[in-house]
C-alpha cells in the first residue's frame, strides 16, 4: 500500500477521525510554524533586536 | 430519457462508490450531474438555478425565451495547459455576468443536459443597479480626485527632492536596529526635547525597546512630573514614574511659537508617518541646511533648508558632529545622530512595527500552505468542466425566427460543419 493509500485509508476515510486529526493537527501546526518562524526571523535580524544587546545594559 | 431525475441528491457517493457502468453515455451523465452539483453550490451562490436533462427529441419544450447563447460541451480528452486556472476563471466570471443562459453538455448519443443560468445583473432590482452603479462612480471618481490632489501636492512643492537612504528596517521582514532606537532616544532627549515634544509616548513603553526597566524608572524620576489635585486642591509636582508620559517643554501651542519666534515645533510621536517620504524626508532635513542661495532674503530667526517647502524655515540646525556623547561610543557625527533619532521616531510612530514583520511572515508562510490546498481543490472541482471541448455558438444565429430550426439542427450535427455551410 503507498503511503497516500494508507492515509486515506487511517485519516481520511472516517469523517470522525479526519476531524480529530484536524483538531489535533492544528495545535502542532501552530507551533511548528510559531516556532520555526520566529527562529527563521531572529536569524534574519540578529543582533538587531533589543534581546540581542539587553545584556550589554543590565 | 431524464437520467436527472432518477439521481439522488448524493451524487458524489454514487460516483465515487459505483463501478463504472457498462455504458459509457451513463458516466458521461453522472460526471455531467457531479460537475453540475459542483458548479449549483459554488462558493454559496446560487448560480444555476435550473436544471434539467433531455435528449435532442426534447429540445423543442425548453423555453426559447432563453436560448440566446449556448455553449456546447463535448466530452474530449483531459488537456492540460498552463493557460487552465485562468481560463476556467474566465469562464466562472463570465457565466455569472455574461447573456450565457443556457449550457448544453451533448455526447455522441445526442443526450443533452441543460443548465440554465440567469443573468445576474438581470435579477436586479433598480435599486440595486442604481446603488452599485453610484457606487462604481463615486469610487472611481474619488480614487481619481484624491489622484488629482495628491499630484498637485507634488508640482506645488519647490522643495528639493529627498535622497533615498538605506534604512536597515525597510525591509519586509527587517526589525528596527534597538541599539540605533536607544542612540535615538539619547539624541531625542539631550538635543530634540529642547523644543519638540513626544507627547503620546510614556516611559513604561520604551522598556524593552531602548531602555532596561531600571533605566527607564531613573529616566522617568530625572523630569518633574505635573499631579494632582491633593487634598487641598492644589497641583503639584512629583517625580515622574513608569506610567507618566514624557513632558512637554511647552505647556501649550502658543507658548512654544513665542519661545520660537512665531514657528511651532511639531509633536514627534508620529512625525515619521505625518511626513511624505517620512524617514528619508527627515534625514534630509536635518542634514540638509547650507547658507541661503543669493537672491534669498530671510526673516529673521528663520534659516535656509532646501528640503524644506519654501526653504525658510523657523528650526536652526540642530545637529553637528560630536553634539552629544552616545553610551555605547559610537561616533556621534552628524548623520550617525540623524539616523539613530529618526530610527527612534520611527519606532515611536510604529511601536508595532518588529511584531508587524514577524506576523507578515507568519501569514505569508500560512497562506502559502493554504494556496496549495485551494491550488488541488480548484483542480479537483473543475477536472470534470476541463474535461469538455467549449464552443460557442453566435448570438446572432438565432436572431430571426428561419434560423430557430437551424438551432436545434446544430445539436443533431456537426456544430462546427454547420456553422461553416451557413
Amino acid at each position: 500500500m503507498s503511503v497516500v493509500k494508507v492515509f486515506y485509508q487511517t485519516v481520511l476515510r472516517r469523517p470522525s477521525r479526519f476531524f480529530v486529526v484536524v483538531a489535533v493537527g492544528s495545535l502542532f501546526f501552530e507551533r511548528t510554524i510559531d516556532i520555526g518562524i520566529e527562529n527563521v526571523f531572529d536569524r534574519m535580524n540578529r543582533g538587531k533586536q533589543w534581546k540581542d544587546i539587553a545584556d550589554k545594559y543590565v | 430519457m431524464h437520467l436527472y431525475q432518477y439521481v439522488p441528491t448524493s451524487y458524489h457517493r454514487i460516483i465515487a462508490n459505483s463501478p463504472p457502468s457498462k455504458k459509457p453515455f451513463e458516466n458521461v451523465l453522472l460526471r455531467q450531474i457531479s460537475f453540475l452539483d459542483n458548479l449549483m453550490n459554488y462558493r454559496g451562490r446560487n448560480v444555476v438555478n435550473d436544471v434539467f436533462t433531455t435528449t435532442t427529441n426534447d429540445l423543442p419544450q425548453c423555453p426559447k425565451s432563453l436560448i440566446n447563447v449556448m455553449i456546447l460541451l463535448h466530452n474530449i480528452m483531459p488537456s492540460v495547459s498552463p493557460l487552465d486556472g485562468f481560463s476556467t476563471g474566465l469562464f466562472s466570471v463570465v457565466l455569472l455576468f455574461s447573456q450565457i443562459q443556457l449550457i448544453l453538455f451533448a455526447d455522441d448519443d445526442n443526450a443533452v443536459t441543460i443548465m440554465k443560468f440567469f443573468q445576474a445583473a438581470s435579477r436586479w432590482s433598480k435599486n440595486h443597479k442604481f446603488f452599485l452603479t453610484s457606487f462604481g462612480v463615486l469610487a472611481g471618481g474619488g480614487s481619481s480626485l484624491i489622484y488629482a490632489l495628491e499630484q498637485s501636492i507634488h508640482a506645488s512643492n519647490d522643495a528639493a527632492h529627498v535622497a533615498k537612504q538605506k534604512w536597515n528596517h525597510s525591509g519586509w521582514f527587517d526589525t528596527l536596529d534597538h541599539a540605533s532606537v536607544r542612540r535615538g532616544w539619547e539624541v531625542y532627549k539631550n538635543v530634540c526635547a529642547a523644543c519638540h515634544s513626544i507627547e503620546y509616548l510614556a516611559y513604561r513603553e520604551m522598556v524593552g525597546v531602548c531602555l532596561t526597566e531600571d533605566e527607564a524608572k531613573a529616566e522617568a524620576a530625572e523630569q518633574l512630573i505635573d499631579d494632582g489635585p491633593d487634598e487641598t486642591g492644589a497641583m503639584f509636582k512629583r517625580p515622574g514614574k513608569l506610567s507618566d508620559l514624557l513632558p512637554k517643554p511647552y505647556p501649550n501651542e502658543e507658548a512654544a511659537r513665542y519661545a520660537n519666534g512665531g514657528a511651532y515645533p511639531p509633536d514627534l510621536t508620529y512625525i515619521t508617518q505625518a511626513r511624505i517620504d517620512g524617514e528619508n524626508y527627515i534625514f534630509a532635513l536635518l542634514t540638509g541646511y547650507m547658507d541661503p542661495p543669493a537672491g534669498v532674503s530671510l526673516a529673521e530667526n528663520q534659516h535656509y533648508n532646501p528640503y524644506f517647502p519654501g526653504g525658510a524655515i523657523g528650526m536652526a540646525q540642530a545637529l553637528y558632529d560630536e553634539i552629544i556623547e552616545y553610551g555605547d561610543g559610537t561616533p556621534a557625527t552628524q548623520s550617525q545622530c540623524a539616523k539613530d533619532v529618526i530610527t527612534f521616531l520611527k519606532w515611536c510612530a510604529e511601536p508595532e512595527h518588529d511584531t508587524r514583520k514577524l506576523f507578515a511572515m507568519k501569514a505569508f508562510t500560512i497562506l502559502g500552505v493554504l494556496n496549495l490546498v485551494v491550488w488541488y481543490l480548484h483542480r479537483h472541482y473543475w477536472s470534470v468542466l476541463k474535461s469538455r471541448k467549449i464552443l460557442q455558438s453566435p448570438k446572432s444565429l438565432f436572431k430571426n425566427e428561419s434560423n430557430k430550426s437551424l438551432h436545434y439542427l446544430v445539436l443533431y450535427n456537426n456544430y462546427e460543419n454547420q456553422l461553416r455551410e451557413h
